[in-house]
């Protein structure tokens, strides 16, 4: 019995192991474009190991956008849910979305004011004082109005 | 002024593959080091969603899909994924399957959750159904071959690849966790310089937890169907049965502790799909930690669970 466990846990940490070592190119855009001044420009830039391997079949950030109808830039977008106010930027690199920033909930503080910041902090503190929750994996739908509001501005 | 040992906290929450994304950074390392790979750390989820979602028709599992009784070389994550994909398959029996894709589709599971778009289901012969024994790799060639019309959804697994991946960006950190929605892996210690404390979802209560547990350098997923119902059938859920092509209705909630979050994330789905006793056998036939809870609210768990919850 051990033996078959053991086979699982070895498969799994092999397939991570390949595809991280593989690498994978992307443009650098996601958290750093929070903290720079908007417009900053993007840069192509491969993980930590090895080769530049390149998908054989293309999903590169070099493709036409499927959706076709996306200007480049950040916008920002705004709803109220079960949650309370969520913000977003949203942000288009070559006309496809490549980051949706949850824009109240990011920061940087102190360990000494340990203030829930996280959505998911919030639930945590309230539920039983934990630091976070495992469940059913939660949809986004709590931040639809806030990221069409945002997408609306990227189409105009 | 900071002295050496002040630790301080980093937190950002992103949207990727349906779902948020958080991630807390707790170190005395300077802040621009502790951003710059947090911004790594999410590189792997646009990187996982942009090769596994088959919600995006310009994916790489999307072409694949699209390219019948041919081998398709693949990239090392799409190949790797889809042989994990394959081994729990095969492990569990069946009861977890990569090849369920179309009939989430047929209950509605197929809207793109940022654009709206909806792909619409492709018909396949009912009379042929297909499973993961109709997926063919190829190591030496780093080939997958579909040898019958069929859609590949990595959905139970790809969150947690993309966490895996992304606990390679933080791992020099005194601590830290990332929670894509309820799958979770918490590394080092908490801010109180403790192991990082782990509730489960009550799945019938939005704002309690059932249970918790302390947890250091490990990964911890929930299957739950009280979450994402089916936008179109009545009662439906997304954990559909691959043999049956029903949403399983024995379990609720299935809780599984492992190594790695990708382990956890598709063995969270099998042991639900096989229900409070195979679910739990199985769990225990892999060397993982689980607790399972029916719609009674009557709870399953593995022998060292109880030590867990202690």
């Amino acid at each position: 019995m051990a033996k078959m466990g053991h086979k699982m846990v070895t498969l799994c940490a092999a397939a991570i192991g390949i595809i991280y070592s593989a690498g994978y190119i992307v443009t650098e855009p996601v958290a750093l474009a929070q903290i720079s001044p908007p417009g900053i420009i993007s840069t192509q830039k491969t993980s930590n190991a090895s080769a530049d391997t390149s998908t054989p079949v293309s999903s590169s950030t070099s493709s036409v956008a499927t959706q076709g109808q996306y200007h480049d830039g950040t916008y920002n977008g705004q709803g109220s849910n079960r949650i309370g106010t969520v913000k977003v930027a949203v942000t288009v690199r070559q006309g496809k979305i490549i980051s949706c920033q949850v824009t109240n909930s990011s920061t940087h503080y102190s360990v000494s004011a340990i203030d829930p910041v996280l959505p998911s902090e919030v639930v945590a503190r309230q539920s039983g004082n934990v630091d976070v929750v495992s469940g059913a994996t939660r949809s986004t739908e709590d931040f639809q109005t806030a990221v069409q509001q945002a997408l609306d501005q990227a189409q105009a | 002024m900071k002295t050496k040992h002040t630790k301080e906290s980093l937190v950002q929450c992103q949207l990727f593959m349906d779902t948020v994304v958080s991630i807390k950074i707790v170190s005395s390392r300077a802040k621009a080091e502790m951003e710059r790979s947090m911004a790594r750390a999410f590189t792997a989820f646009y990187h996982v969603e942009s090769v596994c979602s088959r919600f995006n028709n310009q994916s790489e599992i999307s072409l694949l899909s699209s390219l019948i009784g041919t081998p398709v070389p693949a990239s090392p994550t799409l190949f790797e994924a889809v042989c994990f994909a394959w081994e729990v398959a095969d492990f569990t029996e069946g009861a977890f399957d990569p090849t369920i894709g179309n009939t989430l589709e047929l209950y509605g599971f197929n809207r793109d959750y940022l654009t709206g778009y909806k792909s619409v289901p492709k018909t396949f012969n009912a009379k042929s159904p297909v499973s993961y024994l109709d997926i063919d790799l190829n190591k030496e060639e780093q080939t997958i071959l579909l040898r019958k019309p069929l859609t590949l959804d990595l959905g139970a697994i790809a969150k947690g690849l993309a966490v895996d991946l992304a606990v390679k960006e933080l791992s020099q950190f005194e601590g830290f966790f990332i929670d894509a929605g309820g799958d979770i892996f918490a590394g080092g210690l908490n801010e109180y310089e403790e192991p990082w404390n782990i509730g489960i979802q009550h799945p019938n209560k939005k704002r309690e937890i059932i249970h918790s547990f302390h947890l250091t350098n490990m990964a911890v997923c929930t299957s739950g169907c009280y979450e994402r119902l089916s936008p179109t059938r009545k009662d439906a859920h997304h954990l559909i049965n691959p043999h049956s092509r029903l949403p399983q209705s024995d379990s609720l909630s299935c809780t599984v502790i492992a190594p790695f979050t990708m382990m956890a994330d598709a063995f969270s789905t099998a042991a639900f799909i096989l229900g409070a006793e195979k679910g739990i056998q199985q769990l225990e036939l892999a060397g993982l930690n689980g607790i399972l809870i029916t719609p009674t609210l009557e709870m399953f768990m593995t022998k060292e669970m109880r030590r867990y919850l202690a």
